[in-house]
């Protein structure tokens, strides 16, 4: 009798996606709670552990809150590491020679790709992982979530997991364009901390994969990230712009915002206006492109129902 | 009772644990005892309930050797400790303020 059930149960819940250590910790659990309540004398102990189909779904739905929640945080991880990466090695430039001209490097036509690697890709990933970051951490309050705010949270981090390995493509590629112009110690540290950062951004990404596998709650809407700010939103300035209903006002003072910090950077590092609105402007049209693109799939305006 | 029992079973479990640690069957026996009865859960919900409780660190579990077998013990953390004592003084007002209005 308990054995028919717990085969039941076995492949209930691999048809929810849930399967190995997981599936093994259940199964052991309701073997050990139907032979304790047989002991007691407990009258059909199997009837009273419940529908195995129910009990599968139940476990299902918290084991991809969960797991969606920590291959996050892992990815997360992942992305800082990157980012440290990221600012040590630029910061390590002046010391090995300085910058070089981006576009006198050894292959033709190789640096408008760079310059967007290097400079676009960074702030796509700190962007989407922040955002689901934040989202994570507002799942900590929730019991659980469903399918539609749980696949937005794995395509953020898809997303962030992307645009980090393709920074670090980039840089291993600027590094090899500029060999001979900079320090070769400099040039194989780089390959080298590009070469450790691919696994972890690799194992995040497997991890954000498995965590699809349990069938989530069907839930509600994925929802956005006015949701994921609900309780900065509600502060009266922000809530008289009605930002969540207007997602495009959102990018364009984002623009504006973005576009100015450009503008005062370029300025400040080039020594004159004009490379400052060029920097300004490239930012400004950058973000309103990449919230065209992106920002259903980061969840920066609803995705239609 | 088995409906409005729903929202209530995480701080049940909660203060099961907080008498002293105890596996799945031994939660729900204590619960069915403790309430004559009257509550008496699909039993194997409790353990995506306790799983939800671990996620939230308010829970944490071990593989615990017995005469016969394995079994998974649950004990509450001090994140639970503190929880029950807050979601219980929440209780008791709901209940006092239930009870003034009813009586």
């Amino acid at each position: 009798m308990t054995d028919d059930f717990l085969r039941g149960l076995a492949s209930s819940l691999d048809a929810v996606g849930v399967r190995g250590s997981a599936a093994r910790r259940v199964l052991l659990e309701a073997r050990d709670h139907l032979e304790e309540a047989a002991r007691d004398g407990e009258e059909d102990p199997a009837r009273q552990f419940g529908d195995p189909q129910q009990v599968a779904r139940l476990v299902a739905a918290e084991l991809a809150t969960g797991g969606t929640r920590r291959a996050t945080f892992t990815s997360f991880g992942a992305l800082a590491l990157t980012g440290l990466g990221y600012v040590a090695v630029f910061a390590l430039v002046p010391a090995a020679g300085g910058w070089t001209d981006l576009f006198g490097g050894r292959v033709a036509g190789a640096a408008p790709v760079l310059a967007l690697g290097v400079a676009l890709l960074p702030q796509i990933a700190f962007v989407a992982g922040t955002l689901a970051l934040l989202r994570a951490f507002r799942m900590d309050r929730t019991p659980e979530a469903g399918a539609a705010e749980l696949r937005l949270l794995r395509h953020q981090n898809w997303v962030a997991l992307g645009a980090a390995g393709g920074t670090i493509a980039a840089v291993a590629a600027y590094a090899l364009d500029a060999q001979g112009d900079l320090a070769s110690w400099w040039v194989w540290a780089t390959l080298g901390l590009c070469l450790a950062l691919a696994p972890l951004l690799v194992v995040a990404g497997v991890r954000v994969a498995r965590a699809g596998a349990p069938m989530a709650a069907p839930g509600a809407a994925a929802g956005d990230v006015f949701d994921d700010l609900d309780s900065i939103m509600r502060i009266a300035p922000l809530r008289r712009l009605g930002l969540p209903a207007h997602p495009w006002r959102f990018a364009l003072l984002g623009a504006a915002a973005v576009g100015a910090v450009g503008f005062a950077g370029g300025w400040y590092a080039e020594g004159d206006p004009g490379s400052g609105l060029v920097r300004g402007g490239f930012e400004a049209v950058a973000l309103v492109i990449c919230f065209a693109a992106l920002g259903r799939t980061l969840g920066l305006r609803r995705t239609k129902m | 009772m088995q409906d409005s029992l729903k929202g209530h079973v995480d701080l049940l479990l909660l203060s099961v644990l907080g008498e002293e640690p105890t596996h799945g069957y031994g939660l729900v026996e204590a619960l069915r005892t403790r309430s004559e009865g009257a509550f008496d859960l699909a039993e194997g919900t409790v353990y995506p309930a306790l799983y939800r409780l671990e996620r939230h660190g308010l829970v944490e579990s071990s593989w615990v050797d017995g005469r016969t077998r394995r079994r998974r013990v649950y004990r509450l953390t001090r994140k639970g400790a503190a929880a029950l004592r807050r979601e219980r003084t929440a209780w008791d007002r709901y209940v006092n303020a239930m009870r003034a209005v009813l009586a």
